[in-house]
């Protein structure tokens, strides 16, 4: 009985440090990219195409730095989707048309809070 | 693919893990809870087995969530009746001095059929041999023989059929079990001894055992079966 009851406690630990650990972080580094891609719309807006670029490589390099923590918590399919959206920005920067670059922007924002609220403990995820 | 497989294996250790921890009553007897877990404990390991985009953690966490539920359920029905009551369902007894409850078997929706089938897999092939049937909480049906109808027992016989305790197998397959020797308190000097008695040796023998009444059952290999008195039963120490 002290056995099972010194298991179930190690194993509730262990698991609620793994969901804190993985929410925390999670939050932390997708409240940053949230923050650069704002940051690459607002140089956009004030049609500053070249610190716009800069923050949009400063976006890609953060995530390429933490995309492999991401991928022991998050399904592996939404970093896709976030990685896809990111090359798109990039690319469609130097189109003449900025509308193509407003909609991967937009994309990537969007997939970046899908990631964010799929993590995040509410009512409606739970249930 | 070498992904797949080595979280394949990853995976069923966990698995062997899970149910070792849950101890030997998962395998054997399933209360209702118990069976609800194994159900699930394989759908959920099973999809991040199947599929590489799936972090294995989106697996192992549920696991150790039905564990840490298993094991507060476990725990509070070992301190509490009534927990294990709800939990489990109680034992009902259908058949009481041989008349079948057919109120009981309503209640837990049995048809007579239901009760004559699980008779027949306790081994009861007429109902009227039966005095005593419960219906334990896992499911399954314990019956017992009418006493009219049951062999006598040594002790109402009057024969005394001494200590009767488990055999220790002290040669399996050529190795010899030094754990069960130590057990019996001899050690491998006295068994060899006692196969060089016999003109034989621990390599050449396949099963080697001894029982509680000091009688030795030796099966050498390729067959030939020898049972001889090796330790007085008054010496018997296990």
């Amino acid at each position: 009985m002290k056995r099972l009851l010194a298991l179930t406690l190690a194993i509730l630990a262990v698991c609620l440090l793994l969901c804190v650990g993985s929410m925390a972080m999670q939050h932390t580094l997708l409240k940053r990219a949230h923050a650069m891609v704002t940051d690459v719309f607002t140089y956009a807006q004030a049609e500053d195409p070249v610190r716009a670029r800069e923050a949009l490589t400063a976006m890609a390099a953060h995530w390429k730095r933490w995309s492999g923590v991401f991928e022991i918590f998050a399904d592996h399919e939404d970093l896709h989707d976030v990685k896809t959206h990111l090359i798109e920005a990039q690319l469609t920067l130097d189109y003449p048309d900025v509308e193509d670059f407003y909609t991967a922007l937009s994309q990537l924002g969007e997939s970046l809070d899908h990631l964010y609220e799929q993590e995040s403990l509410t009512w409606s995820n739970i249930l | 693919m070498l992904t797949l497989f080595l979280r394949g294996m990853i995976l069923y250790i966990v698995m062997i893990l899970t149910m070792r921890a849950l101890g030997k009553r998962q395998l054997g007897q399933f209360q209702p809870y118990e069976f609800a877990m194994t159900i699930l404990l394989a759908d959920v390991i099973s999809a991040p087995m199947e599929s590489v985009s799936t972090p294995l953690l989106h697996g192992l966490l549920p696991v150790g969530a039905m564990i840490v539920v298993h094991g507060a359920i476990t725990l509070l029905s070992m301190k509490s009746d009534k927990v294990r009551a709800f939990v489990s369902g109680k034992p009902e007894v259908v058949i009481s001095k041989g008349v079948i409850n057919q109120q009981a078997l309503d209640r837990l929706c049995l048809s007579l059929s239901d009760l004559l089938e699980g008779l027949r897999g306790a081994g009861y092939m007429d109902i009227a041999e039966v005095g005593t049937a419960v219906i334990e909480a896992n499911g399954t049906i314990s019956a017992f023989a009418r006493s009219d109808q049951r062999p006598p027992t040594t002790g109402e016989l009057g024969i005394d059929a001494g200590y009767e305790g488990l055999p220790m197998i002290l040669i399996m397959d050529g190795r010899i079990q030094t754990h069960n020797l130590t057990h019996i308190q001899r050690d491998e000097g006295w068994l060899r001894g006692v196969l060089k008695r016999r003109g034989t040796s621990p390599e050449q023998v396949y099963l080697a055992s001894v029982d509680t009444h000091g009688q030795m059952l030796i099966q050498r290999r390729g067959g030939g079966v020898e049972v001889f008195e090796v330790i007085e039963p008054t010496k018997v120490v296990w």
